[in-house]
């Protein structure tokens, strides 16, 4: 026993050496760094060359972030590390390790702009427009958010999934008025609002344009409420519902893809899903952060997060979807929001 | 001078041992309790005074009392059906000719090997109204006897679905603890009991069930534990159902609310930290009450029960177990898997491993195999090692500060996972700890998730080992750290095996500390699985989760192998004491 226990604890060692040298591997280095030409980034860059690599707290599909990072990489050359965090919990840990003075992300991008919104309230997050992030000034006003403190860097249109098995393309709903129609009762697979701010922002979306009647209508039409929208497109796939609602492009495209029956049809009075930057207002590599955002917030920098035409993705220099004229930016969550939007649907 | 005085003066005074040991348990104390005080105590402890406002919210939270009667109703139904199955089926095993070598051992653990959002999504599959692959061929075979219907006949989204899959996943637990006991449990008066006269009913009522005690209330709390904090099946299935329970409310508060409402999920946690604390102290208070058998003492190797005409359905009863719990959720994700998608038109033709492909080149995920194990592996032997030295200690040297450590250690994880997850980042991740972003941040995360389960069974094992033994081997001159080493572990060996396998499966595929901790940059395998599950992949879901269950197989039947030859090294070491 004693010799199982001893071989067991030399196993023990041995792989927690390994596990350790797991551990902080990231960023790179900056030998192909290129000086930029524009004055201001420059001298960002003297400036940056001699903090760390700037690190990211993201959102974004992790096939973003690669092209993301290798786009400046061939732009700027300084290093990044950019770390995909679950859309669940990003917001906790950038809250937490700001509280506990631990932070280590210089930038988040968030799913959550209601969040990163509230932060530049609380000063934890630096207001994009006071940031001092050379070429900000030429952002499109349409991806800025309250006067400009915060930029959305991508936005995934919300519209109307369906069954090309159940419902053939000249009879799905296009308009969200569509849904009211009683042929769809109990063939609706819907997410439910409890879930996530920005479901909340759809359904509040339709709630300030049509009313609380509307929504309530509209929740009576619902064969089921699904947590999430990844288990509820798997179910319209199956057929478990005609149409499902509310969703997004990349979501259906991406099952369309591997051969299930989806397809997608977006209203053109809609509202979207924001992905917002933020800069932390403690960041450790502050110049770098500030040299990363101004190409992130450029068009290349767009270019690599919205130049992907199967994610469906709209972003502010005229890449990938385009937007309706209908089209309106989310309003900021609110719990008495989350509230109405649940009572009405029936949600709770 | 007598023997027994200087026995006991020698149990009194602190050896270097016991400093070691009460060392090294203040110091996890320490690590696991102060991130959990410092979340509470902000709520307590309001303007410099102590508050009892997150009581008060607790009882006003709105929806508050359905909310605590569906969780309650649902555990207490699939915890006492798990109980009453999962001891019935380790009986069997362990105990009667029912039991088929390298089969039925491992049929009632084919539940837990699957990680629980793969769990709810298999029967997700097979059992969604419209689409669900057995409600089809239900169906199917309903309209052969001109039995026309559009949905069902089973419903999973509803509170016996959720019950149902509850039951399913509490089992295994129930029959790891229940096999180990009874492996521990000396088999000599039962085999009187039958010389008696006695049936295998009376004997089974009368010795056997009499001496699983304190495996059986070890099975209970966890059952109750468990059950209180399940996440990924009331949030897949509850949800759908419109059935809310106390785990799903208190993550939405902190991770869906904003702002995160941390002091309502707390208070709401008070009512998950009275129920299981109960449950614990009743444990407790059996463990005390030494009414059951201890190994080592007058052991005997078991007979074998012969069930006679029993026999067979008794392994029909078995096989009915592994189709319902295990191979039906499997077979739900393997077809999905393999057709690449969730459909009840099902091609077969065009089956293919594109999903299994997919997942083995994706590096990120094979990182995170990689990952999951070697935690699991290396988190998973240390904190089994370091339950049984606190159950040992514990149980020799019980006071009151030895007492409070071990409520230090166990309490915080009922107080939800999340809540300690989040009091982890604030105390560890900034200065002089640093912790953020390294590999020791999960190890002390999974000290506060997995201890406290662990524990529970190192207790039930340390509860079986016979004074008698340890006062013999320390009349003959051996030291605390010998008797530890050479006599109390080898004893504890067939449960704490049991207890590294509950340990490693649940780290392997864990999710709490995955959603908080892990990134791209830490990948774990329940990153990767919440990660296809928010992009709807479920084949790649499935084709994950299926190959992750292969690989925690194999792990499992090294640990239990290794814990059958434990077993059978310590009977011989016990007999050959007791000869002498």
């Amino acid at each position: 026993m004693t010799s199982l226990i001893r071989r067991a604890a030399a196993t023990a060692l041995t792989l927690a050496v390994t596990g350790a040298l797991l551990v902080g591997c990231g960023g790179g280095a900056a030998e192909d760094a290129k000086r930029p030409r524009d004055p201001d980034q420059a001298a960002l860059f003297d400036k940056a060359v001699d903090e760390k690599a700037v690190y990211v707290y993201s959102n974004l599909e992790e096939v973003l972030n690669k092209r993301l990072s290798d786009g400046y990489a061939k732009a700027i050359g300084l290093p990044v590390t950019i770390e995909k965090i679950a859309s669940s919990s990003i917001n906790t840990r950038f809250a937490s390790e700001a509280e506990a003075r631990a932070v280590r992300a210089d930038i988040l991008v968030s799913a959550d702009c209601s969040f990163v919104r509230a932060q530049v309230g609380k000063g934890i997050v630096v207001a994009m427009n006071k940031a001092n992030v050379p070429g900000y000034e030429k952002y499109p006003e349409n991806f800025k958010l309250d006067g400009g403190a915060v930029p959305s860097i991508q936005t995934a249109p919300y519209g109307i999934g369906y069954n090309t098995d159940e419902i053939n393309k000249a009879e799905a709903p296009t308009t969200w008025d569509d849904l009211l129609d009683p042929r769809w009762k109990g063939r609706i697979l819907m997410t439910s609002p409890k879930g996530s701010a920005t479901r909340v922002q759809v359904y509040d979306f339709l709630l300030e344009s049509r009313g609380e009647r509307f929504l309530r209508d509209l929740g009576a039409q619902a064969a089921r409420f699904y947590p999430d929208t990844g288990q509820a497109v798997a179910a319209l796939a199956a057929g478990e519902g005609a149409i499902l609602i509310p969703t997004a492009g990349q979501v259906t495209g991406a099952g369309a893809k591997k051969g299930a029956p989806l397809a997608f049809n977006l209203p053109e009075d809609t509202t979207g899903a924001p992905l917002c930057a933020g800069l932390s207002a403690q960041a450790p590599n502050p110049n770098a952060a500030r040299l990363f955002l101004s190409y992130l917030l450029s068009k290349s920098g767009s270019e690599a997060v919205n130049g992907v035409e199967e994610l469906y993705t709209a972003g502010p220099f005229d890449q990938g979807v385009k937007l309706g004229e209908k089209y309106k930016q989310p309003a900021t969550v609110t719990e008495e929001t989350a509230a109405k939007v649940g009572a009405a649907l029936g949600t709770g | 001078m007598n023997a027994a005085a200087s026995r006991t003066r020698a149990t009194r005074r602190p050896t270097p041992f016991k400093i070691a040991s009460l060392a090294v348990i203040t110091v996890v104390a320490v690590v696991v309790a102060y991130p959990f005080v410092r979340v509470v105590w902000r709520l307590f402890w309001v303007d410099g005074a102590p508050s009892v406002d997150p009581v008060e919210r607790a009882f006003t939270a709105p929806g508050v009392g359905e909310l605590v009667r569906d969780s309650t109703l649902i555990v207490a139904v699939a915890g006492a059906c798990a109980v009453v199955i999962g001891s019935l089926l380790a009986w069997l095993n362990e105990r009667t000719d029912a039991r088929i070598r390298g089969i039925t051992g491992i049929v009632p653990l084919l539940p837990f090997l699957l990680p629980s959002i793969a769990m709810a999504i298999g029967w997700t599959l097979l059992l969604s109204p419209r689409a669900g692959l057995l409600n089809v061929w239900l169906r199917d075979l309903l309209g052969l006897a001109g039995i026309e219907i559009e949905t069902g006949p089973l419903n999973i989204f509803s509170i016996h679905g959720m019950i149902f899959c509850y039951f399913v996943v509490l089992v295994p637990y129930v029959f790891l603890f229940v096999s180990a006991g009874l492996r521990n449990m000396p088999g000599d008066l039962e085999e009187q009991a039958r010389v008696a006269g006695a049936g295998s009913a009376g004997t089974f009522w009368r010795i056997t069930l009499p001496g699983l005690k304190p495996s059986i209330a070890a099975a209970s709390v966890i059952v109750v534990w468990f059950g209180f904090a399940m996440f990924s099946i009331p949030l897949i299935i509850g949800t759908p159902a419109g059935i809310d329970v106390l785990t799903v409310r208190i993550v939405r508060l902190i991770n869906f609310t904003y702002p995160p409402r941390t002091d309502l999920a707390v208070s709401l946690s008070l009512f998950i930290l009275v129920i299981v604390g109960g449950a614990w102290a009743l444990q407790v208070r059996i463990m005390k009450s030494g009414m059951f058998v201890q190994a080592g003492g007058r052991g005997a190797h078991a007979s074998t029960v012969r069930l006679g005409r029993l026999r067979w359905p008794a392994r029909a009863f078995i096989a009915g177990f592994l189709v319902v719990s295990g191979i039906l959720p499997v077979l739900g994700l393997l077809i999905t898997a393999l057709n690449g998608f969730w459909t009840p038109n099902i091609h077969w033709g065009d089956l293919g491993f594109d999903s299994f492909r997919r997942v083995w080149e994706d590096e990120l995920t094979v990182s995170a195999f990689g990952n999951s194990l070697l935690l699991g592996a290396v988190a998973g032997t240390g904190i089994i090692l370091f339950a049984a030295l606190m159950a040992v200690h514990v149980r020799r040297d019980g006071g009151v500060v030895t007492r409070l450590l071990e409520a230090a250690i166990r309490l915080p994880i009922v107080v939800s996972g999340f809540i300690v997850i989040v009091g982890m980042i604030l105390a560890y991740s900034g200065p002089p700890f640093e912790l953020q972003g390294t590999f020791v941040l999960f190890v002390v995360a999974y000290m506060a998730t997995s201890i406290p389960q662990a524990s529970i069974v190192s207790d039930a094992a340390a509860a079986q080992v016979s004074d008698d033994m340890v006062e013999a081997a320390s009349v003959s001159g051996a030291g605390d750290g010998r008797i530890f080493g050479r006599v109390q572990l080898p004893l504890m060996a067939p449960g704490l095996v049991a207890g590294w396998t509950l340990v490693f499966v649940n780290i392997t595929g864990d999710m709490e500390v995955a959603s908080m901790l892990a990134s791209s940059r830490q990948p774990v395998v329940g990153f990767q699985l919440l990660d296809t599950y928010n992009k709807g992949e479920f084949a790649d879901l499935a084709a994950m989760a299926l190959m992750l269950v292969l690989i925690t197989t194999l792990c499992v039947l090294i640990g239990t192998g290794l814990g059958r030859r434990l077993s059978g090294r310590s009977e011989r070491r016990v007999r050959t004491a007791r000869n002498k």
